[in-house]
């Protein structure tokens, strides 16, 4: 198993994973998707709201804000002591208090105020609501732990996708080297260059085979090494994707020890 | 009404870009260039900027203000 | 998680996994299918909400149950691989 980071910016990361089976690949971006906990609003106590806005869609705008989310200080509500009644160790309350001065009042997130500095909106200028002059927006959110399989607001990740490692080949006794390949690809990765024909970039290939069926003599192969996968995991930026990976893998050794512990009673 | 948070599709965050891109367009800036310096890369979060009326302007002439 | 034996012979086995989904059966059957004594490793969900999976193991020459284990360690062996992989690369 070898791991080689192609691309890495705050939120965003791209990188090979090579040595493993597409089932395991797919498991992993299952786990991402659906099991890693993430802190999100999940219950809105309105107390008073006089915007042109319906409590409801307020409330759904403020499950969708992606809060930063601190793994080792809150568990999930199903998995507190206090048995998800709500305590101190599973939910976190943020306000919302605007009275509107300007004729056009924008609400953003920064409003939101939270119990704990640890936990809060990640981006501090999504417009939450917009109200007029005079009209007061006041309540209560409490955010709590959730997993991807239950709303995708809890969801870690906006995207998270892998493809199969691209190879292309080309077969030079057949070529005639007619430059349509070159012309129809759409990623740009084929050159013909003094007499040699050759691939360059073959990561950003997508595996469209246009070059395969256009070529006349079958000089061009697109195939995959089948053991190696182009991963893409995009944060919403509550956890970092380091944090995401690990917390996966984590859960992964989590379900096979519990299971193992299962089938030693057998 | 508002902006959507996220984009429908993909469901990356997409609503703090939006007085940015309104400044930048009213700057006269095209809007394929606003939303690569956003570096949204997929179609979906694009069209979530492009498309977007924001009716909740209209709406709040009409709505009654708190005595 | 929740494992209990449906059907137990000498080399064949059904356990009934309450509370998990492709996610672990699919990598749990993958990792059997390449073990060696393995003739047939799949799962089945009765109904997609009402049921629970269902995994049947058939072996041939080894304890089904052997095989789970050393299934398992597999899995927990890859697992470790990355994630040390994941905190040396990266930032």
């Amino acid at each position: 198993m070898e791991l080689e980071i192609i691309e890495q910016h705050e939120n965003y990361v791209k990188f090979v994973l090579s040595g493993i089976t597409p089932t395991f690949a797919n498991t992993l971006r299952r786990l991402i998707m659906s099991e890693v906990p993430t802190m999100a609003i999940d219950e809105v106590i309105i107390i008073e709201n006089t915007t042109p806005l319906y409590d409801e869609i307020v409330a759904h705008r403020l499950g969708l804000l992606p809060l930063k989310t601190d793994l080792a200080s809150y568990v999930l509500p199903t998995e507190c002591e206090c048995g998800g009644q709500g305590c101190t160790s599973c939910e976190v309350s943020l306000t919302l208090e605007v009275l509107g001065e300007k004729d056009i009042e924008i609400v953003y997130s920064n409003s939101l105020l939270s119990q704990d500095p640890k936990i809060g909106p990640v981006f501090l200028n999504i417009p939450i609501l917009k109200m007029a002059k005079n009209q007061k927006i006041f309540l209560e959110a409490i955010a709590r732990l959730g997993r991807g399989m239950e709303h995708a607001k809890w969801q870690p990740t906006s995207t998270v996708s892998y493809k199969y490692y691209p190879v292309v080949k080309f077969n030079e006794k057949n070529c005639t080297y007619c430059g349509e390949c070159v012309e129809v690809c759409p990623r740009d990765i084929i050159k013909i260059e003094n007499g040699k024909i050759y691939a360059e970039n073959v990561i950003n290939c997508s595996l469209c085979n246009q070059c395969v069926d256009i070529c006349e003599t079958d000089a061009v192969f697109v195939s995959t090494t089948g053991t190696d996968f182009i991963f893409t995991v995009e944060s919403t930026g509550a956890l970092s994707t380091k944090d995401i990976l690990l917390k996966a893998l984590k859960i992964l050794n989590e379900k096979a020890n519990e299971f193992k512990v299962n089938v030693e009673e057998f | 009404m508002m902006i959507p948070i996220r984009c429908y599709t993909c469901g990356k965050v997409i609503a703090h870009y939006y007085d940015d891109f309104l400044d930048g367009m009213k700057a006269g800036k095209e809007a394929s260039e606003l939303l690569d310096s956003f570096d949204l890369k997929r179609y979906c979060c694009r069209r979530m900027l492009i498309t977007h009326v924001e009716l909740i302007d209209d709406i709040l002439t009409f709505s009654s203000p708190v005595r | 998680m929740q494992a209990k034996i449906v059907r137990k012979e000498e080399s064949l086995l059904e356990v009934e996994i309450a509370g998990e989904n492709h996610t672990f059966l699919n990598l749990l059957r993958e990792s059997l299918k390449d073990q060696e004594g393995v003739l047939f490793a799949a799962y089945r969900f009765p109904h997609p909400l009402l049921e629970n999976p269902i995994f049947y193991l058939r072996t041939e020459g080894i304890n089904p149950i052997d095989a789970l284990k050393i299934a398992v360690d597999t899995i927990n062996k890859h697992c470790e691989d990355l994630t040390d992989l994941v905190t040396s690369s990266f930032t």
